[in-house]
Parts: structure tokens; C-alpha cells; sequence
């Protein structure tokens, strides 16, 4: 394919998804295929040339467009449209289209000015707001809500837009500038140029507003992983790892966070039932009581219980020592023996008992008796052997008295103190996300304060 | 697996656990088992060396 104007081979170049022209390297000229244009070709003083169509050969003819303001050429068979150089940002500028390309894949939306807003391309995701900055604010008929107002303190007030019933909040409104412009674009672009830019967020999703004088261009777009990306491009490797929090990336403990605090709170439940249910089974009875006397001066102070009987099934035993220790102190070295197995379960408690008066009043430290529990004893026939050890007290009496499965309360707030934990742990994490989404928009949820500078002395 | 189903099963151990806790007694409790306890401690209590004699001295009060 060689160039109607200069003869030299002709470049294709794709452009925007789909869109392809055929482009001259050395005169600029360029020739756009039939429907490739997004402006009606329609000639005027038409007439043959000696050029022939770069695509199907056909004879060119060329015409005027906008009464005599633009000349281009046609082709008689295929439609083609040849555009000399200069000629198509005159096309731009007298039919008010900023974007010339259809791209019928691009799937993107393209608003016109200049009184042409019935020529809309819905996109793929059929998003095409019709919005100007000064669309009511009502959601009846499910178009776009933007809360803000002409003075948009965007900063302050944090507004919201609202799509298909989805709400999008205010991330961020930035100033996006053009210093500099490399490369081939199908619109205008001019350095200093610039445009407001907002954008909103409802994870996973992200809607970006760009405004550029009368314009008003809005584009939604969804997070990816970057698994999916790599998956869909068929790339090699793996992508890069993720760093920071993106603005729409979706918070993975948000679900996670409230199904926790639910499954705590029927746990909580549960576990109350649990406990009240085998308090009432429990069956918190006496076994025996023991009654025995503590001489320092005798030689053996150890005392051996009569043989009894813990019937039922595997419980705790509650073992009460009672004393007539006043300001004094003991300790009692504890066997409970299994007379049928010769099993023996040994502990030792410690008794201690201290009052008096002050300046102050009465006070008093300790208790003149202890209470320990025995796990898991299981049914049989015991024997309680006891060896006292005394402090200070020479003679003294006391009592042991056994209780056979004493409900506790201490297993059940230990299981609901475990099981805190996690929800915790987890709305944290969710809690340190938003925080960190949130750091680099223009509505930071922890405020960074001034940096301490160390002073040099 | 997520967070969520995890916890959820951890709920289920932990409630299992309370319920077989509760129901044989368990509690927290310093005690040693002692195996082959001679039967002559019946008659001669002394004879009996408990881990807990003169292991443990009083170490508060007045």
C-alpha cells in the first residue's frame, strides 16, 4: 500500500482497541477506513482526482466539508476517507468531536459537545452517565448522584456518588496538568492543559471524574488482582508483590471481621447455656469430714483418714480445710490415695490467718481455712493422708471437708476470653487496611503529625 | 479455608471442650500424681514422702 500523495509505503497503525489507519511516514498524510471515522463524511463540489485508494485501489475524489473550510478526499468504492497532514485537526476542531475514532471494541464512552449529544457509544459495562455539573441531585430514576455542590469542598465535606444504587465515596481531587506531551493521540493536546480530576471508591470498584472546562468525562473501573491481570495478558512469571493498600482494593477482613463478631456472639451464648446447664447437673454434694488434732511435740504428725467411697462419675472433688488458727500459720502437705489402685493425687495448701487493730481499726489477712479443687477425680474408694507443718503454732485442730463435683464458673470465662481474641485480631487488621487506604487520600483516617527533628548539640 | 470458617470451627472445639471441662470437673490446679503408693501408708502414715513436705515454707504473713 503506498501513499496517494507521495508514493511512499504506507504504515497500518492500530489505534484505541480496534481502530486501525493506514499512515504515511513521509508527507503525514493518513487514510482512515470506512467507519473508522465517528463524523459523517458527507462531500460537497465533488470531483475525480488521479489518485487511487491506498486500500481497495478505487478511484479517489475529492469534496469539501463545512462550506469549503476543509478538503479531503473519498473513495468512490470502498468509503476510505484520505486526510492530508494539518487536515485532521481541522476535522476536530469544525465538527466539535475530540475523539474522530469509533473503535467499535474499545468500549469506551465518548461525550461530544457542540450540540452532538445523542452521539454516545455505551461501553461495555453500559456506563454512560449523562452528567453535567449541574445534574439534579435525585436517584428516582437511577442516574448518577454527585452530593457535591458547585463550591465542592471536596476536601472538607468528603461527597459521594451514588450508581445502580451503589454509593461511592470521595478519595481524592487532584489537579492533573500536561507538561508534556510525547507520542500520537487522537485528541488535542496542548502543554498547561489541565483538568480536575475526583475520584470515588466502593471497593472493588473506582470512579473517576475528570473535568476539563465544559467537559465532564466519567470512567468506572474495577481492582484486579494482579493474578487475574497476568491470566488475562497470558504473561509469564508471576506479578509483582502488592505494596500499600490501592484505593478500590477490596478489604478481604471486612467479611471476615463481622461472620467472627457473629460466630463470638453465638458462641458467648452457647457457652452461658453450656455452663448453666451442667451447674444444674453438677452434683455438688458432701462426700465425708474429717476432724483432726496438730501437736508439735508428737513424733508423728502425719494423720491417715478413714477409708470412703466417691461414687458417680469422674468429677472434681473440693477439698475445704478448716482451722482454729488465729495470727498463726500452717501448711498441710495433702494425699488423696486411691486405695484400689494406689494412685495417690498430692498437693499441699497453705493456711494462714492474721487480725488485729489500729490507729486505722480492725484488720485482718488471710482466712483461718483454704479451698482447693481436684480435678478429674474418678469414681472409687480413697483415703486421705495429711501432714501438717506449722509456723508458729504449737497446737491447733482442724477439719477436712470433702465435696464431690463443685461447679465452676472459670472454665466458661476462660472459653469466652479465648475466643476474643480472634474477632480482635481481626478487626484490627481491617481496621490497619482502611487506615492504610485511606493515608494517601485527601481524607486520612489518622493524621500524620509534624516529624520530631533531633536537635544537634 | 477463610478466617471466618476457621473461627467458626474453633468455636466448635472450644465450645467441646468447655462442655467436656464442666462436665468432668476440670480446674486449674497445682497436683502431682503419685503412682504405687505402698498400702503400708495406712498403718504408718510417716512413711508416705510427699512432694509437697518441706517443699514449700510459708513466705508471707506477720
Amino acid at each position: 500500500m503506498t501513499c496517494p500523495k507521495c508514493g511512499a509505503p504506507l504504515q497500518e497503525i492500530a489505534l484505541d482497541a480496534g481502530a486501525k489507519v493506514l499512515s504515511c511516514p513521509s508527507c503525514a498524510g493518513a487514510f482512515y477506513p470506512r467507519n473508522e471515522l465517528a463524523v459523517e463524511i458527507a462531500l460537497s463540489q465533488v470531483g475525480d482526482t488521479e489518485r487511487a485508494c491506498p486500500q481497495c485501489g478505487g478511484r479517489l475524489r475529492a469534496g469539501t466539508m463545512y462550506s469549503g473550510k476543509l478538503e479531503l478526499e473519498q473513495c468512490s468504492v470502498c468509503g476510505g476517507v484520505w486526510l492530508d497532514a494539518g487536515e485532521v485537526g481541522k476535522l476536530r476542531s469544525l465538527s466539535g468531536v475530540e475523539g474522530l475514532l469509533k473503535g467499535p471494541a474499545a468500549g469506551a464512552t465518548f461525550l461530544s459537545g457542540g450540540g452532538q449529544s445523542e452521539d454516545i457509544q455505551r461501553g461495555v459495562e453500559r456506563f454512560a452517565p449523562k452528567l453535567s455539573e449541574n445534574a439534579p441531585m435525585s436517584d428516582k430514576t437511577g442516574r448518577l448522584i454527585d452530593s457535591a455542590t458547585m463550591d465542592n469542598p471536596d476536601a472538607n465535606r468528603a461527597p459521594s456518588v451514588t450508581v445502580d444504587g451503589v454509593v461511592y465515596k470521595h478519595f481524592q481531587t487532584a489537579v492533573a496538568q500536561v507538561v508534556c506531551a510525547l507520542g500520537e493521540f487522537n485528541w488535542k493536546v496542548e502543554v498547561g492543559e489541565h483538568a480536575r480530576v475526583r475520584d470515588f471508591i466502593a471497593p472493588p470498584n473506582l470512579l473517576s471524574n475528570e473535568v476539563t472546562g465544559k467537559d465532564s468525562v466519567w470512567s468506572r473501573g474495577r481492582w484486579l488482582e494482579g493474578s487475574e491481570v497476568w491470566q488475562a495478558f497470558q504473561l509469564e512469571g508471576s506479578p509483582p508483590p502488592a505494596v500499600k493498600v490501592a484505593p478500590a482494593q477490596p478489604n478481604h477482613w471486612s467479611d471476615d471481621v463481622d461472620k467472627m463478631w457473629t460466630a463470638y456472639g453465638v458462641s458467648a451464648i452457647l457457652a452461658l447455656f453450656i455452663g448453666i446447664g451442667m451447674h444444674a447437673a453438677a452434683p455438688d454434694r458432701d462426700i465425708a469430714t474429717f476432724n483432726f488434732d496438730y501437736d508439735r511435740a508428737e513424733a508423728e504428725k502425719s494423720k491417715v483418714s478413714p477409708e470412703f467411697a466417691i461414687d458417680g462419675r469422674t468429677s472434681n472433688l473440693e477439698v475445704l480445710t478448716t482451722t482454729n488458727l488465729a495470727n498463726k500459720w500452717a501448711y498441710f502437705s495433702i494425699a488423696l490415695i486411691n486405695s484400689e489402685t494406689d494412685e495417690a493425687l498430692d498437693f499441699g495448701r497453705e493456711v494462714s490467718y492474721y487480725y488485729g487493730s489500729d490507729s486505722d481499726g480492725a484488720w485482718s489477712e488471710g482466712a483461718p481455712y483454704d479451698r482447693a479443687v481436684i480435678p478429674r477425680v474418678p469414681p472409687g474408694r480413697y483415703y486421705l493422708r495429711v501432714e501438717p507443718e506449722d509456723g508458729d503454732a504449737q497446737k491447733f485442730s482442724y477439719y477436712i471437708k470433702l465435696r464431690r463435683g463443685v461447679p465452676q464458673w472459670l472454665p466458661v470465662f476462660l472459653v469466652l476470653l479465648v475466643l476474643l481474641f480472634p474477632p480482635l485480631i481481626a478487626y484490627w487488621r481491617r481496621y490497619s487496611f482502611e487506615v492504610d487506604r485511606w493515608a494517601e487520600s485527601d481524607h486520612p483516617w489518622v493524621s500524620e503529625g509534624p516529624d520530631d527533628d533531633d536537635d544537634d548539640d | 479455608m477463610t478466617w471466618s470458617n476457621a473461627y467458626r470451627a474453633f468455636c466448635l472445639v472450644a465450645l467441646a471442650w468447655l462442655a467436656q471441662a464442666l462436665l468432668y470437673g476440670w480446674i486449674w490446679a497445682d497436683v502431682d500424681q503419685v503412682k504405687q503408693v505402698p498400702k503400708s501408708v495406712r498403718d504408718n502414715p510417716g512413711s508416705y514422702r510427699s512432694h509437697y513436705a518441706s517443699y514449700r515454707r510459708y513466705h508471707w504473713g506477720k
